[in-house]
């Protein structure tokens, strides 16, 4: 029995939470939902420590100013902080609606605000325990109760836009007046050039600018005022003005019809039996809910056609086969702070088709031995691609072809696909996947000092002037690419022709690019172990063909590296650490101090596709010192920059 | 893409750390009779490697980059014009995109031929931006063996300079003016007294910081008397 009253009480427990939860307001067809998720932000970070924070001083200070002194906290305003707030988006026969939702302790605090700052009291109205005011040029909706606010904005893209101020007629017209105008200041110009012959061209030239403008301005004038012609068409531009706003009038009124519906059916719980929560993909993009943010979109296919259908971009809808690549398209996404990182995950479910070529073209193969080659002890970064160039060369054909082969318009339904083809034909693809694998690894070893030489001048006695030579001190980046390639006799043919055209010179089998004086690096190319290098360290690329560099990396980067389509890594800290303060911006320096001991590195990774998902991670890991949690290293961040 | 990353790797750091900073120098041959021959240098050489990476790009900081090209027709249309300008004859440039140097010299038979290259500028800039600059830039009397350098300070040039972004004032903070005017006559005397006089009294220097110039807290304004001898 005990256990029966305690499963109850849990299941009511539940039931009243998840009740108090906006999330069960909102429509299951919605396009697109962005959420707060207001008990884990607080639980990082509380309202009382936020209102601490430089930022969240400033934010109640003009609270109080907004209120007259009414309100001194964030919590005055009644806002439920530890639920969650949500934007979503719903498009329904060309109406397109955002709905701003916000969950509320109690409405007291709102209804103050909003007092002090509507001196005219009768734009708030209220119906029933809602209370709400619209917008008189848009119909923007704000509504509230004692449980939650709601903002609504929509717009009807099946209205026609009045906001034109020409209509064709009026260009026309123009059009014509200017002729008119242009043809007269051309007879006159050639009856003062006739006048004028006997003077020198460049007086000629300067009056003829003078006449034209002259006669313009006169044609103009003698247009409009000869007859009632300027009369009637101001008539006509004051009709058309009356006619626009009317229609605006009517417009803004069935906006704020609609708005007010809408806002009152998500405050009453309308669409409560059939919620966002009742849609698939909705629900499995959530996952453990552990984050702070989450946004989603779903099926990309229907948003486009709520967009498309019956607007004037409905042609480009037959020009390719949106459908058969976007259907079922979806996109996810979530930000999560831990205690020492601000991680955003964002998750693509892509088409079965376009599945199938991404697939082929990013089935690469990261070279295990590019992880010789540079030593992560000086690593400030990397940037690493693994595709394959026979499959981007194979598939990229084929998706034209499938995005055209049905195309509404007949000469891009033949011409492309044809063109295809002939490219497929023309193109050794496996040849070009020699030459490139398609695994591509780019490191930037260090920032390092370099003496650049400039010319200034000097002066003898008699103040004659010497060209000399100077040199100064500047930061210059030293990076290695590298590239998997079988193709040492075509890249060596390539750089015999260049050195032949003085594009390069070559010194024991390393390529130098005869770069201009100006750039301060020197650039050189190598192929050696079935790699292919540009580098700027002629020492590194001759220590790696020698086989006595040591390079040395470790498992974690050689995993993000080897393991994803794509992966960039920024070592911060490094970086900041090797920055010269002296050569900064002079206002940031002030700022230095903190980014010196408040950078970690940053990771963002693309992963291989699992089965039609593509997720990409952006991790940025933040110091544990000072910063309670990734969300508080920001805040920290904003007030370290607000002086 | 190794040219993409290699650009904005390049320019990422030299758009934080290298220094840009730029001198122009005015210099003049007067001779007796008040002919002589003018030579204006821009020297960017200390700011080579940011242009450089700058000029990769189509646009920096909001501002289209100038290509070698557009370069190269600016100096042409220059040097055009000043083969339209009554006076002037033997017109030479230099052009030095390794080390960023441009400079343009020619010959005049008075310095009223040298003024009126800008003059027609000079004026229409006044007129549009309703500013004050001299149209009278040099003058020479013959008579009284007197070289005047003119130069009205007019402050829309501060006023423009401070509607520039911070970044973009930067690049003035090292930049200098410099005048160096020969003469076949010794010196007497110079009315700037930040301008020097050289050992040989023969030739007069002065060198204005741009931030000082920009400022009106120093000027480029310079009468010299010349020795009749």
């Amino acid at each position: 029995m005990k256990k029966l009253l305690l499963s109850l009480t849990i299941c009511c427990a539940a039931y009243t939470a998840q009740a108090q939860d906006l999330i069960k307001n909102i429509p299951a067809n919605s396009s697109a939902v962005v959420t707060i998720k207001g008990s884990n932000v607080t639980d990082l970070f509380s309202i009382k420590e936020f209102e601490n924070s430089k930022i969240g001083q400033e934010m109640v200070k003009e609270l109080a100013r907004e209120s007259d002194g009414d309100l001194t906290s964030l919590n005055d305003l009644g806002i439920d902080f530890n639920a969650s707030a949500y934007y979503f988006l719903q498009a329904e026969k060309g109406v397109f609606s955002n709905y701003f939702a916000i969950p509320l302790r109690s409405k007291n605090g709102f209804d103050n605000l909003i007092k002090k700052n509507n001196s005219s009291t009768e734009k708030i109205k209220t119906d029933g325990d809602i209370t709400y005011m619209q917008d008189n040029y848009d119909g923007i909706t704000v509504a509230w109760n004692d449980r939650m606010l709601v903002v609504v904005i929509s717009e009807d893209t099946n209205e026609d836009d009045d906001y034109n101020y020409y209509s064709y007629d009026d260009v026309t017209e123009i059009e014509e007046a200017v002729e008119v105008a242009v043809d007269a200041a051309e007879d006159a110009v050639e009856a003062v050039e006739v006048e004028e012959a006997e003077e020198v061209i460049e007086i000629v030239e300067v009056e003829i600018e003078d006449v034209e403008e002259t006669v313009i301005e006169s044609t103009e004038d003698a247009t409009y005022s000869n007859d009632d012609y300027y009369k009637k068409r101001e008539e006509r531009y004051k009709r058309e003005r009356q006619e626009r706003e009317a229609k605006r009038i009517a417009k803004t009124q069935k906006a704020k019809v609609r708005n007010l519906q809408k806002a009152k059916a998500f405050i009453n719980g309308d669409h409560s039996s059939n919620n966002i929560l009742r849609n698939k993909s909705y629900v499995a993009s959530l996952g453990k809910q552990n984050f702070e943010a989450h946004a989603w979109a779903g099926d990309f296919m229907n948003l486009y056609q709520e967009l498309v259908l019956d607007q004037m971009y409905g042609n480009a809808l037959g020009m390719y086969n949106v459908e058969q690549l976007y259907n079922g398209s979806t996109v996810s996404s979530t930000l999560d702070f831990t205690k020492t990182s601000a991680v955003l995950n964002i998750d693509y479910t892509m088409s079965d088709i376009m599945a199938k070529h991404a697939k082929a073209m990013y089935d690469g193969k990261m070279n295990k031995d590019f992880f010789k080659y540079f030593n992560e002890d000086k690593m400030l970064g990397y940037m690493s691609v693994n595709a394959s160039t026979e499959g981007l060369l194979t598939e990229y054909p084929k998706l034209m072809k499938s995005m055209f082969a049905n195309s509404a318009n007949n000469e891009m339904a033949t011409m492309i696909p044809l063109g295809a083809d002939v490219l497929s034909i023309f193109l050794d693809e496996e040849a070009i996947g020699e030459l490139v694998r398609g695994d591509m690894l780019f490191v930037v070893n260090d920032i390092a000092k370099k003496q650049i030489t400039y010319t200034t001048y000097d002066y003898d006695e008699d103040y004659n002037r010497i060209p000399i030579e100077k040199t100064k001190e500047e930061t210059v980046p030293d990076f290695i690419f590298m590239a998997t390639s079988n193709g040492e006799s075509i890249f060596n043919k390539l750089m015999n022709i260049a050195v032949k055209e003085n594009e390069m010179t070559v010194d024991n089998g390393i390529y130098k690019f005869n770069t201009p004086r100006s750039v301060p690096v020197n650039v050189y190319a190598m192929h050696a172990n079935g790699v292919l290098f540009f580098a700027t360290s002629k020492e590194q690329l001759l220590a790696i063909r020698n086989g006595n560099f040591n390079g040395g990396v470790s498992s974690e980067h050689k995993k993000n590296i080897s393991k994803n389509t794509s992966a960039v890594y920024v070592d911060g800290k490094s970086i900041i650490s090797q920055v010269p303060v002296e050569e900064l911006p002079r206002d940031f320096r002030k700022k230095i101090n903190f980014i010196t001991s408040n950078t970690e590195d940053m990771l963002i990774t693309t992963s291989k596709l699992k089965g039609n998902k593509s997720s990409s991670k952006v991790v940025l890991n933040t110091p544990e010192e000072g910063h309670k949690n990734g969300l508080v290293y920001f805040i920290n961040f904003i007030d370290a920059f607000l002086d | 893409m190794l040219k993409k990353l290699f650009t904005y790797t390049l320019l990422f750091c030299s758009l934080l750390l290298c220094t840009s900073c730029f001198e122009i120098l005015e210099e003049i041959n007067l001779n007796k009779d008040g002919t002589g021959r003018i030579t204006v240098t821009a020297n960017l050489s200390k700011s080579k490697s940011k242009l450089a990476s700058v000029m990769l790009l189509d646009s920096v900081n909001g501002y289209k980059v100038p290509s070698k090209d557009d370069i190269n027709l600016a100096i042409k249309n220059a040097i055009d014009h000043l083969g339209k300008t009554e006076g002037i004859s033997n017109i030479e440039k230099s052009v030095d995109f390794d080390n960023y140097i441009f400079s343009i010299s020619c010959d005049f038979k008075s310095v009223e031929n040298v003024n009126s290259i800008f003059k027609e500028l000079i004026t229409k800039q006044n007129k549009r931006e309703k500013t004050n600059f001299n149209t009278t830039n040099f003058s020479y009397n013959n008579a009284n063996h007197q070289f005047k350098r003119h130069f009205r300070y007019d402050g829309s040039v501060k006023k423009t300079f401070n509607s520039l972004k911070q970044e973009d004032k930067k690049v003035f903070n090292d930049a200098s003016y410099t005048t160096i005017y020969r003469f076949k006559s010794l010196v007497k005397s110079v009315s700037n007294s930040a301008s020097k006089i050289s050992p040989n009294k023969k030739a007069v220097f002065l060198r204005v910081a741009a931030m000082s110039l920009i400022s009106g807290e120093k000027t480029v304004e310079n009468t010299i008397q010349l020795i009749n001898n």
